[in-house]
């Protein structure tokens, strides 16, 4: 049974979407953003609906729950009322915001993703539950905290939740999403997200889905006036994780900051496909992706910086940086500008390497052991996509996770 | 302490040090000062056990133990200490958990504990103090952005918590303004006693100012060419290394 059935607007949109799907089909690799990573591993796959949940709870992060303020917990695409914890009414799932303020929805589910995107078509054909998290003009001080969690008893189980976040003139928040679980799943979570003028939004999102299991992500902002979009992602798990972003600065002053840290290891894929699309005049972006592959793990980073006719005074910058700690270990990075703008100021670079000797030597030099010395390395380097977080609690736990995947990840004997 | 006998060393398939023999004393300073290139800084990397170095020949006794079998951190908590000429940077690690992961590093190679947070955050600031670093400079990321002055005072700083037996200075006066040089000539001098020993890599007189050391020896060529008590290191000032150019080859 699906969430908000019998609603006109939603059931119609579900009705087109399939159509859609139904016709394109999943993207192969002679589509152009789809070169590097294949969706061959789908073959076969079943994309089965859960079972119902029945009571199904927990399972959720200690950490992430001990940070205070809203945590809601959704279970198979299903809320779980018992896991949560609400604290204030402007974050609730989808399924309760589709009886409470079903026009608001109405307003922006569906109008910000657009419905190219075959994988788009395929959340909105379906629609599981997800964040709903709307705010008039104030400030949450407390993250809030979402999980996604898999229980997946069967293989081939295809979860679409589906997400939206509203923040109106000058109202500030923290979002917190975490994607996790067991099993060989497919999660295809679609979140729409607007930033009213003034407005900003901090999203950090942590991929730590099972190691067998798919996470094709797809988002999309639009960001107004003298607004902010900043986002840290930290991707560490599923055999194959997709991070697609699409930003678009709407309105003059509006800025997005995509920060994002990627590791992986054994047959791990892992890939973070970014547009930032600047649409009017002096707007900014920042873009630091960095990352570290281990084993045969591959990576794909591709970063578009579009600057449209009249986004005049557009400053743009665009980073990513991967370290291979295996000869096997394979990254494609592909950062693009396509500008159609003047007096545009925009940059973008992409490096591939090793871990620094010299800086190794170093450590070693002050009696810290090779493997140790390493993990330091590894874990200074893709943090420093997160420097700019003003939360040090998080950047904490953020660190602490990389730290605990860097212990398993056996860095120094495969190097 | 430390006795290094006819040691030669390759880089590249080129040969660098070619029967270098030199031996200190506990309690000992002593200088070595040498033209560019004349292979210094190879010295004091094969002691720290830096790869890309091929010893060819001699031997490396530390306190009677053969220490270029060891790995770099080995070395360092037997208590050997290189203070870089050129201090490496490391973005993304604080300089705080750096000189933690060191010292608790080398505390637990003895057998010991590791500090805890809060007793270890005293014990540093015991040493920033004198040397003049800021609390500042031990959040951000390994020697980024330091000035070469603050790189310096940086290297002295994890030599005062490492308590090494035996430090070898690469040039830790170059790039110093006057202040600087003082800090740094006041804190290794501090740092100088009777159970330990220092090597200190100089160009110039200023340091063994406030170090002064028990020898003086020239690097040229890959051999030591001339040894001398501290009134050496003055007459070299004046007299620069043309004498040795022949011997060079
Ligand atoms: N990786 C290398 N490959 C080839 N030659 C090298 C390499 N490393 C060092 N050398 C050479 O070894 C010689 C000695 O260098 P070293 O750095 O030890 O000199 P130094 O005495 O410390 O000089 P300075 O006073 O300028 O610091 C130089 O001729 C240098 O070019
Ligand atoms: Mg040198």
């Amino acid at each position: 049974m699906s969430i908000g059935q019998g609603i006109g607007w939603l059931d119609a949109l579900r009705q087109q979407s399939r159509t859609g799907f139904s016709a394109q089909g999943l993207p192969s690799p002679k589509v152009e953003s789809w070169k590097y990573t294949s969706l061959k591993p789908l073959d076969g796959f079943a994309f089965a609906r859960p079972a119902p949940t029945k009571g199904k709870t927990g399972g959720g992060d200690a950490a992430l729950a001990a940070l205070g303020g809203t945590y809601l917990v959704f279970v198979d695409g299903a809320f779980d009322m018992k896991a949560s914890r609400a604290d204030g009414a402007h974050a609730m799932p989808l399924s309760m915001a589709l009886q409470s303020k079903a026009d608001a929805v109405h307003q922006y589910l569906g109008h910000i993703a657009g419905s190219d995107d075959p994988l788009t078509l395929l959340n909105s054909g379906i629609i599981d539950d997800g964040l709903v998290l709307m705010i008039d003009g104030t400030t949450i001080d407390k993250p809030i905290v979402v999980e996604h969690i898999s229980s997946a008893s069967k293989d081939g189980v295809a979860l679409h939740p589906r997400s939206l976040i509203v923040l109106k003139k000058n109202a500030r928040a923290t979002v917190i999403e975490r994607f996790s679980g067991a099993g060989r799943y497919l999660i295809n979570p679609v979140s729409e997200i607007v930033v009213e003028d003034g407005a900003k939004l901090t999203h950090i999102r942590l991929f730590e889905d099972d190691e067998t299991a798919f996470n094709l992500s797809h988002l999309s902002a639009r960001i107004g006036k003298d607004a902010g979009y900043e986002s840290h992602v930290l991707a560490t798990g599923g055999a194959l994780v997709r991070n697609e972003m699409k930003i678009e600065l709407a309105s003059s002053g509006a800025d997005a900051s995509l920060y994002g840290a990627y590791l992986a290891r054994g047959k791990q894929h892992t890939d973070h496909t970014t547009v930032l699309r600047h649409a009017a005049p002096h707007t900014t972006s920042r873009e630091l992706y960095k990352g570290a592959l281990n084993d045969t793990a591959r990576g794909v980073f591709q970063g578009n910086i579009y600057v449209a006719k009249g986004a005049d005074g557009t400053d743009g910058n665009m980073t990513n940086r991967t370290i291979l700690l295996s000869e096997k270990a394979e990254m494609d990075a592909k950062p693009q500008l396509e500008i159609y703008a003047d007096d545009v100021k925009c940059a973008h670079g992409a490096t591939i390497g090793n871990l620094e000797e010299d800086a190794l030597f170093y450590l070693q030099a002050r009696g810290i052991p090779e493997r140790q010395a390493r993990e330091l390395l590894v874990e200074g380097f893709v943090a420093e996509a997160f420097g700019n977080l003003a939360d040090d609690a998080i950047e904490d736990l953020l660190r602490a996770r990389i730290a605990a995947w860097l212990a398993i990840a056996k860095v120094a004997e495969a190097a | 302490m430390l006795e290094i006998k006819n040691l030669q060393v390759e880089v590249d398939g080129k040969q660098i040090l070619k029967g270098l023999t030199l031996s200190i004393d506990k309690g000992q300073v002593h200088a070595i000062m040498g033209p560019n290139g004349a292979g210094k800084s190879t010295l004091a990397h094969v002691l720290a056990g830096r790869a890309g170095y091929t010893v060819t020949g001699g031997s490396v006794l530390f306190e009677g133990k053969e220490l270029l079998e060891l790995k770099p951190e080995e070395r360092a908590a037997a208590g050997v200490f290189l203070a870089f000429q050129y201090p490496v940077e490391i973005p993304g690690v604080s300089t705080m958990n750096f000189l933690k992961t060191s010292v608790n590093a080398v505390r637990t190679a003895h057998g010991g504990k590791e500090f805890d947070a809060m007793d270890f955050l005293k014990f540093v600031r015991s040493k920033t103090k004198p040397l003049g670093i800021s609390d500042d400079m031990l959040k951000r990321a390994v020697n980024v952005g330091f000035s070469g002055g603050e790189k310096k005072r940086n290297e002295v700083l994890q030599m005062a918590l490492l308590e090494p037996k035996l430090a070898v200075l690469d040039e830790t006066d170059s790039g110093l303004d006057v202040d600087a040089l003082r800090i740094v000539g006041e804190g290794v001098t501090a740092l100088r006693s009777p159970e330990n020993a220092m090597l200190v890599i100089t160009h110039y007189q200023r340091l063994l100012d406030y170090i002064v050391p028990d020898r003086v020896h020239v690097l040229a060529g890959g051999r030591i060419v001339r040894s001398g008590d501290a009134g050496l290191a003055l007459e070299l000032e004046k007299t620069g290394y043309a004498e040795f150019a022949g011997k060079a080859a």
